[in-house]
C-alpha cells in the first residue's frame, strides 16, 4: 500500500457552448507516491496540473480511472466520507494561505485535529512543535492578518501536517511569495516532510524547487513523463 | 456536534462587526415591540378597569339583591340608583349619568382608579351636593361650589319633570376623559327622590381580580329571576374595540417581528458571501456541509436570540420607567391626549410577549436555516481557480 497510487487517470470537461464537445484534460495518467517520497510535477499553465492534484486529493472525479489513498479507493467516496478521509490522510497547501482569519496563528494549526474529533489538549504539543519546527514559536499567539506572507505559508505548512496525513499535496506553495521567502518554506517544507517521513506531491512552476525531490515530472500533452529522478 | 463548530460560532459572533449590528438591530426592534404590547395591553387594561369599577362593576344585577360579600371571590357589594340627566350652567350643557351611592361605594379599589378634588371652606348649603367629573366642570364652566340645574330624565311615566338646583360639592377625574364626562355622583338618598322607581335600583358587584374574564364563575350560582348583566356585555363595544385591537396590535406585531426574522437570516446569507473562501478551506480539511451549517447557524441565531433577550429587557425598563413620564403628560392638559388614558399601571402581558417575540425566533431559525442551504454549493475546487 502506498500513500498514494494514481491509477489511469482520464479527465475530460465539457466544452461549455457545446454540450457533446469534450476537452481531454488528462489521459491515462499513473502515478504512485512511495512513503517518505517527495514527487513534482512542472508542465505549462493550463495543462491540468491543478486538475490532477483535485483527482488525487478527492475533491473532483476522474472521468475513468481510480486514486488509491493508503489503499482505499478514494474516487467510490461520497462527499462525507471523502472530507472525513481527506481530514485524516491529506494535507493540502495552496498558494494562497487560506489561513482563517478568526483564529491566531497556533489555533489555525489545529483546526484540522478539532475537526477530526481531538481535544484542543491533544493536539497542543504537536501543533506548537510543528510551529518551532516550521520557525515560528514566537507567533503563535499572533492573529493571521499581522503576519508576513511566507510566516502564513508556513502555518499553512503546519496546519497540512497536523493530523499526520500520509500524502501532502501541494499547488505552487511559494507561487505569491518573493524570492527569499520562497526558498525559505521551500526548505522547510521539504525538510519537515522528510523529518516526519510524510510524502509530497508538488505542482510548481519554480524548476529549483521541483527539482529538490526525488522524483520531477513533466505534465505535457495530457501525461506525465519522468524528467529527474534522485539517487 | 464537533468541536470545532462552538469554536468557529464563538469566533465569529466575537469578531465580526455584521453580527453584533445584527444583535443591535434585533435589540431595538424587539424593545419597541415589548413597549408596544406592554403599553397598549397596560392601557387597555388601565380602561376596562375604570369602566368597570366607575360604570358597573364586574357584574351589575338589575334592582336589589341579597348578594353578600364573601372576601374570596365577591369583594365588594353595593346599591346604586342611576338615571340620566341634563345639566345646565349659565353658560353650557351638559348630559351623563347621575349615580346615588351611599357613604361605602368609593372603597379601596374605587379610590385607585379616581381621584377627587375637594375645597376645604365652601360656604354652607341647603342645596344638594353633585360630584361632576372634572371634565363635565370644565364643559359647563363651573367650580367647586357653583350651582347648576338638572333636568332629570324621569325613570317612570308619573314623575314630573322639574328642574333641579344643585351645588357643585366636589370633582373627580379618573385619568380617561371619554368615561368621566358621562359620570356625576350624588348621595344615594337624594338619588332616591330624583329617580324614584324601583327600575332605577341596580347592585354593582366587584369581585376578585383573577375572575375578571371568569365572570360565569359566580353567576352560575345566581338564582334564575336575578336579572344581571357582566362587565363585558355592558361596554360591549369598548370590549369588542380592545378584542380588535388586541388582535391588530400582534398581527402588526407579528408581521414586523416576520422582517426582524427576515434580517437575521439575511446576516447570514450575507455571512455566507463573506466567508465562501473560509467555508471552501474547512471543506478542503475536512469539515462537513453539516458543520459549517451547524456552526453559521449558531451564531447567527445566537446574537438573535440575545438580541431578542436584551430587546425584551430592555422594552420591560423603558415600560415601567414610562409610567411618571406619562402621567406628567396627561397632567400637562395637552389636548391632543386627553381622550387617552395615560395614566395606568403597567402590567406585563407575558403571554402576548412570548407569542411575539417566539414567532420571531421560530421564523428566524426557519430562514437562517433556508439561506444557509447555499452553503452545500460551496466547493474547495474553487480555491484552486479562484484565487
Ligand atoms: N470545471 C472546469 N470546466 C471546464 N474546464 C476546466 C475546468 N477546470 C479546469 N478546466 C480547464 O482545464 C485546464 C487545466 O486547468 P488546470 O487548472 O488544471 O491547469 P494548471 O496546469 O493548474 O494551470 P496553472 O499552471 O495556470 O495553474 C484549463 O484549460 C482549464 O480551463
Ligand atoms: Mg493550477
Amino acid at each position: 500500500m502506498h500513500p498514494l497510487e494514481i491509477n489511469n487517470i482520464f479527465k475530460s470537461f465539457k466544452a461549455v457552448e457545446n454540450r457533446n464537445e469534450y476537452i481531454t484534460i488528462l489521459s491515462g495518467i499513473s502515478l504512485t507516491v512511495e512513503t517518505g517520497k517527495s514527487v513534482s510535477i512542472i508542465g505549462k499553465s493550463g495543462t491540468g496540473k491543478s486538475t490532477l492534484l483535485q483527482i488525487a486529493g478527492g475533491l473532483d472525479k476522474p472521468t475513468s480511472g481510480h486514486v488509491f489513498c493508503d489503499g482505499v479507493d478514494i474516487t467510490t467516496l461520497n462527499d462525507s466520507k471523502a472530507s472525513q478521509f481527506r481530514n485524516r490522510k491529506i494535507g493540502f497547501i495552496f498558494q494562497a494561505h487560506l489561513l482563517l482569519d478568526d483564529f491566531n496563528a497556533l489555533e489555525n494549526v489545529m483546526i484540522p485535529a478539532l475537526i477530526s474529533g481531538k481535544s484542543k489538549k491533544q493536539v497542543l504539543d504537536r501543533a506548537k512543535m510543528l510551529l518551532s519546527d516550521l520557525a515560528l514559536e514566537d507567533r503563535m499567539f499572533h492573529s493571521t492578518g499581522t503576519l508576513s506572507g511566507g510566516e502564513k505559508q508556513r502555518i499553512a505548512i503546519c496546519r497540512a501536517l497536523i493530523n499526520e496525513p500520509d500524502i501532502i499535496l501541494a499547488d505552487e506553495p511559494t507561487g505569491s511569495l518573493d524570492e527569499e521567502n520562497a526558498l525559505e518554506v521551500e526548505e522547510l517544507l521539504l525538510s519537515q516532510v522528510k523529518k516526519e517521513n510524510r510524502s509530497l506531491l508538488l505542482v510548481t512552476h519554480n524548476i529549483e524547487f521541483a527539482e529538490k525531490c526525488d522524483y520531477m515530472y513533466l505534465l505535457k500533452n495530457h501525461n506525465l513523463e519522468l524528467l529527474r529522478e534522485k539517487n | 456536534m464537533n468541536r470545532f463548530t462552538f469554536f468557529w460560532a464563538v469566533r465569529k459572533i466575537l469578531r465580526r462587526s455584521r453580527l453584533t449590528g445584527c444583535m443591535v438591530l434585533i435589540c431595538l426592534v424587539t424593545a419597541p415591540l415589548v413597549l408596544a404590547l406592554v403599553f397598549s395591553s397596560s392601557m387597555m387594561a388601565g380602561i376596562t378597569n375604570k369602566y368597570i369599577y366607575l360604570s358597573n362593576g364586574h357584574i351589575l344585577v338589575h334592582g336589589l339583591s341579597n348578594i353578600e360579600p364573601d372576601k374570596t371571590n365577591i369583594i365588594y357589594v353595593d346599591t346604586v340608583i342611576s338615571g340620566s340627566a341634563l345639566a345646565y350652567s349659565s353658560d353650557s350643557t351638559a348630559s351623563f349619568v347621575i349615580k346615588g351611592i351611599t357613604n361605602s361605594y368609593f372603597n379601596e379599589q374605587r379610590q385607585k382608579q379616581l381621584t377627587f378634588i375637594t375645597e376645604e371652606n365652601i360656604n354652607q348649603s341647603n342645596l344638594s351636593g353633585i360630584t361632576l367629573s372634572r371634565k363635565t366642570a370644565e364643559n359647563l364652566n363651573v367650580k367647586i361650589g357653583d350651582r347648576i340645574a338638572l333636568m332629570i330624565v324621569p325613570d317612570s311615566s308619573n314623575s314630573v319633570v322639574a328642574p333641579k338646583i344643585v351645588r357643585v360639592n366636589s370633582l373627580f377625574y379618573s385619568g380617561y376623559d371619554q368615561l368621566d364626562e358621562n359620570l356625576a355622583f350624588v348621595s344615594y338618598d337624594y338619588a332616591r327622590t330624583l329617580f324614584p322607581s324601583e327600575e332605577s335600583i341596580s347592585t354593582e358587584i366587584l369581585l376578585s381580580n383573577s375572575l375578571m374574564d371568569k365572570t360565569n364563575v359566580i353567576t352560575s350560582n345566581f338564582n334564575d329571576n336575578i336579572k344581571y348583566s357582566t362587565w363585558d356585555q355592558n361596554n360591549i363595544s369598548v370590549y369588542q374595540n380592545f378584542v380588535t385591537s388586541r388582535q391588530m396590535i400582534i398581527i402588526i406585531l407579528l408581521l414586523i417581528s416576520c422582517v426582524a426574522a427576515y434580517y437575521s437570516a439575511n446576516i447570514a446569507q450575507q455571512m455566507i458571501q463573506d466567508d465562501m473562501v473560509e467555508i471552501a478551506t474547512v471543506k478542503l480539511i475536512g469539515g462537513s456541509n453539516k458543520l459549517i451549517v451547524a456552526s453559521s447557524f449558531i451564531s447567527v441565531f445566537t446574537v438573535t436570540l440575545l438580541g431578542v433577550i436584551i430587546g425584551f429587557f430592555l422594552g420591560l425598563f423603558i415600560s415601567f420607567n414610562i409610567g411618571p413620564f406619562l402621567s406628567h403628560l396627561a397632567e400637562s392638559g395637552i389636548s391632543a391626549f386627553s381622550y387617552y388614558l395615560l395614566d395606568f399601571d403597567i402590567t406585563i402581558p407575558y403571554s402576548d410577549i412570548f407569542l411575539v417575540l417566539s414567532s420571531l425566533l421560530i421564523i428566524s431559525v426557519i430562514s437562517i436555516f433556508i439561506s444557509l442551504r447555499k452553503t452545500k454549493r460551496i466547493s474547495p475546487i474553487q480555491l484552486f481557480t479562484s484565487l
